[in-house]
Parts: C-alpha cells; sequence; structure tokens
C-alpha cells in the first residue's frame, strides 16, 4: 500500500499536493478564481488574505467538502478533484475548522479512536490502537482530560482535540483553519509550540491565520488570497515587505 | 387468497403476538446496545454530533446512515407484520397513518436519543399518557395531549433524559466544571 508519513518515497522539495485554476462560484461570488497552489513535502504554508478571501473555500475544496466548478487537485500525483471527504481523509488529508467542530457529547479519548478507526485505510487491532491512541492524546496535552466530554471542555482544549482527531487519520497533510483564533496570549504561544511539534514529526501543514506573529514566525512560506485570486507567494520576509500585499490589508 | 386482489389473512392468538412483540422488543434492545458498543456506533454517534467533522474525520456518512436506515426499518417491518395480525386487515391507509409513522418519533423525543434507557421510558410514559387521556378525556385527548408535546420540546428539550442527566450532574458535583 501507499506510504502515508511524511519522508518517504518523495525527497525533499517534492510537490505533495499541487491544485491548478481551482475556481468555486457562489452564485454571482468567485470565491475561488483560477487558484494555482503548491505545497511542498514537509513545509508549513501559511494562507493569508482579509475576510471573505476565499481561504476557507480553498480548504473545502482541498477537502472535498465541496466539489470544485474548475479545476485539478492532485495529491501525491493522484487527482482527488470531487472525492467524497471520508475518501480524501483516508488518503492522507486531514482538516480542522474555523469554528471547532467536536462532538460535544463525546469523550476525548472516543474523538482520537475516531480518526484512528475510520480515517485510515488500514488500521491495527485493539492493543495497538489504544497505544496509538494515547499517544497522540499525549502529544497534544490532553491526555489528563481523556475522559471528558467534548462540550466540557474549554476552547484551547477543543482546538486540540480537533488537532488531535486529525492527527488520529495519520495524516500527511494537515490544514489548519485559524487555529490560533480566539485563544489567550498564553494559548497562542503553546499552539505555536503543537504546530511546529507537528512539523517536526514530518506532516506538511497548510495554516490559515490571521495572527500576523504566528504566521511570520512559524510559516516556512505564505500565500496571500484576495477576492478567490492569489495575489502573493513568498517567504514571511518577502510577504511583509511586498507592496500589493500592504495595500490589501491596509487600503490604497 | 381471492384470484385478483391477493388477500392472505393469517390470524393468532394474543398471546403469541404479545410474545412475538416482546422478542422483537429484546432483540432491538440487545442490537442497540451491540450498535452502542461498536465501531458503527461511534461512527454514528459522530453523525449525530456533527456531521461534517465526522465525514472529514473518515466516516462514509451516506453509508453508515443507509445502514442504520436499513435496521431501523427491519424492525419497525417485524412489529408492524406481527400488529397486522391483531388488526387483520391492512391497507395503505392504515399502514401509512400518521399515528403509526409519527408516534414513535415523538415517543423518542418524549423520552430522549443519547441513552438507550430514554426511549424506553419515553415510550412508557408515553404510551400510559395516551390510554389515560382516551379515556378520561376523549373529546379532548389530542387537544391535551399537543399541549403535552408543546411543553415538552419547550422546556425538556432533551425529554426525559435530559431532566435525568441534569438530576444526576448536580447530585455528582454541584455544578459541571469546565476542564
Amino acid at each position: 500500500m501507499e506510504e502515508k508519513c511524511g519522508d518517504g518515497i518523495f525527497g525533499e522539495n517534492m510537490k505533495i499536493l499541487e491544485a491548478e485554476r481551482l475556481t468555486k462560484h457562489f452564485g454571482g461570488l468567485a470565491a475561488a478564481s483560477g487558484v494555482d497552489l503548491d505545497v511542498k513535502e514537509g513545509e508549513i504554508l501559511g494562507l493569508i488574505g482579509p475576510n471573505g478571501a476565499g481561504k476557507t473555500t480553498l480548504f473545502n475544496l482541498l477537502s472535498g467538502a465541496l466539489p470544485p466548478d474548475l479545476g485539478v487537485i492532485r495529491f501525491r500525483g493522484q487527482d482527488i478533484a470531487g472525492l467524497k471527504p471520508h475518501q480524501i481523509t483516508r488518503r492522507g488529508i486531514a482538516r480542522t475548522f474555523q469554528s471547532v467542530k467536536i462532538f460535544s457529547r463525546m469523550s476525548v479519548v472516543d474523538h482520537v479512536r475516531l480518526g484512528y478507526l475510520f480515517g485510515r485505510i488500514e488500521t491495527g487491532g485493539g492493543d495497538e490502537a489504544d497505544r496509538e491512541v494515547e499517544e497522540i492524546l499525549e502529544f497534544v496535552g490532553l491526555a489528563s482530560v481523556r475522559n471528558a466530554r467534548g462540550g466540557d471542555l474549554i476552547l484551547a482544549n477543543q482546538k486540540r482535540l480537533e488537532v488531535a482527531r486529525a492527527l488520529a487519520t495519520r495524516p500527511a497533510l494537515l490544514l489548519l483553519d485559524e487555529l490560533m483564533a480566539g485563544l489567550t496570549p498564553t494559548e497562542m504561544a503553546e499552539a505555536m509550540e503543537l504546530v511546529k511539534k507537528i512539523g517536526e514529526r514530518g506532516v506538511t501543514i497548510v495554516m490559515i491565520e490571521h495572527v500576523m506573529k504566528a504566521i511570520m514566525s512559524i510559516c516556512d512560506r505564505i500565500i496571500v488570497l484576495n477576492q478567490g485570486m492569489k495575489i502573493a507567494e513568498g517567504t514571511p520576509e518577502e510577504i511583509a515587505g511586498n507592496k500589493t500585499v500592504i495595500e490589501v490589508y491596509l487600503g490604497e | 387468497m381471492t384470484g385478483t386482489v391477493g388477500r392472505l389473512i393469517i390470524t393468532a392468538d394474543n398471546t403469541t403476538i404479545f410474545y412475538a412483540m416482546v422478542g422483537i422488543f429484546m432483540s432491538v434492545l440487545l442490537v442497540s446496545y451491540l450498535i452502542k458498543r461498536s465501531r458503527f456506533g461511534l461512527a454514528l454517534q459522530g453523525i449525530g454530533e456533527s456531521e461534517e467533522a465526522a465525514a472529514h474525520s473518515g466516516v462514509n456518512v451516506t453509508r453508515v446512515k443507509a445502514v442504520t436506515f436499513a435496521v431501523s426499518a427491519f424492525f419497525m417491518g417485524a412489529a408492524g407484520a406481527t400488529m397486522s395480525m391483531r388488526w387483520t386487515y391492512i391497507d395503505p391507509t392504515t399502514a401509512f397513518s400518521i399515528q403509526f409513522s409519527f408516534m414513535p418519533v415523538l415517543m423518542a423525543i418524549f423520552g430522549g436519543t443519547g441513552h438507550l434507557y430514554a426511549p424506553i421510558a419515553g415510550s412508557t410514559v408515553f404510551s400510559l399518557l395516551e390510554e389515560l387521556l382516551t379515556t378520561k378525556f376523549p373529546y379532548y385527548y389530542m387537544l391535551i395531549f399537543g399541549l403535552i408535546m408543546l411543553a415538552v420540546i419547550r422546556f425538556m428539550p432533551r425529554g426525559l433524559e435530559g431532566v435525568i442527566e441534569k438530576w444526576r450532574k448536580s447530585v455528582e458535583t454541584g455544578s459541571s466544571v469546565k476542564t
């Protein structure tokens, strides 16, 4: 079967995901128009842009929540455009949501178990599953509340829980939609630490973020969207000094 | 059987029907319990709480829903077939009447949907209430029943179960604590 971990048959700087001319219209509104997107194996890519720029739509297209009107999405060389969300998850793309979508009456450990049992093509037996679920809970820092129900957690922990559930599907590519939104400065620092740790495990990350400090310090590369189009792409330094980007954010 | 319409009448005495219904009830409970504890039940719970999140965690939502529908239809069918022996005559109007299609859903709402005991408690109270009202207030029974249902939905949105769980929680901790 195909290799699902970070390194492997793909070397450094190989593209894990390529999207070409991605287009999605909602009535007359172009939420994505002709977006080209390359994600390199192992990198942390930031996706920024003003409200309504089409960032979340792009995530919805990549994760299968919405079928694109036009365009190609290739994940590890295979065309995945038009596949159902669960098929895409099993192929190795996991995501979190802008407004947390946890199972409020389900225990923390069951969230992770669900991701483990359904998000993979092959799963291990009972003992192996328990061990890995436990390991993921430790990794994100939720081991102490493993029996609490999702709805009883504070926001920062609900966000960790979403990450844990996503990690349980053993993704090669993780899409994080505004992980930092609504967190206190301390929690934000912890979340940034967590993202870095996930990156170090060899998981490629694309993150939508409004918190500039987080984006600038974590990301290897940044893509800027505005009105459904890609307007800039580059390293954090390049983006910080980019004229178009400054105009979009601050007005002309 | 007559030649044109096809009419097959099987009758059974009430005792047989009663035990057949008890048997169906027990197997519903057993199957529900097994589903609740299984991998399939975990997926189902996930779908119930956030369909989108379940789909993006790898659950094939359409398939799980279809299987669930088939399983519940199987038991509804079995109960219907058994009861048809008691009624001896069934036509589409009886089979698809609001009363028989809607009542089980109301019973579930009345009881709650999170635990196995909830729909049992719900349907017990519900049936007793129905019998009581039809005998005591034969003319206003539907009206009173409707008002009670409205009150339940307004004040006990999670049914009897919600009330019981709330009481249980307050006994355990005093108040719920965020972790």
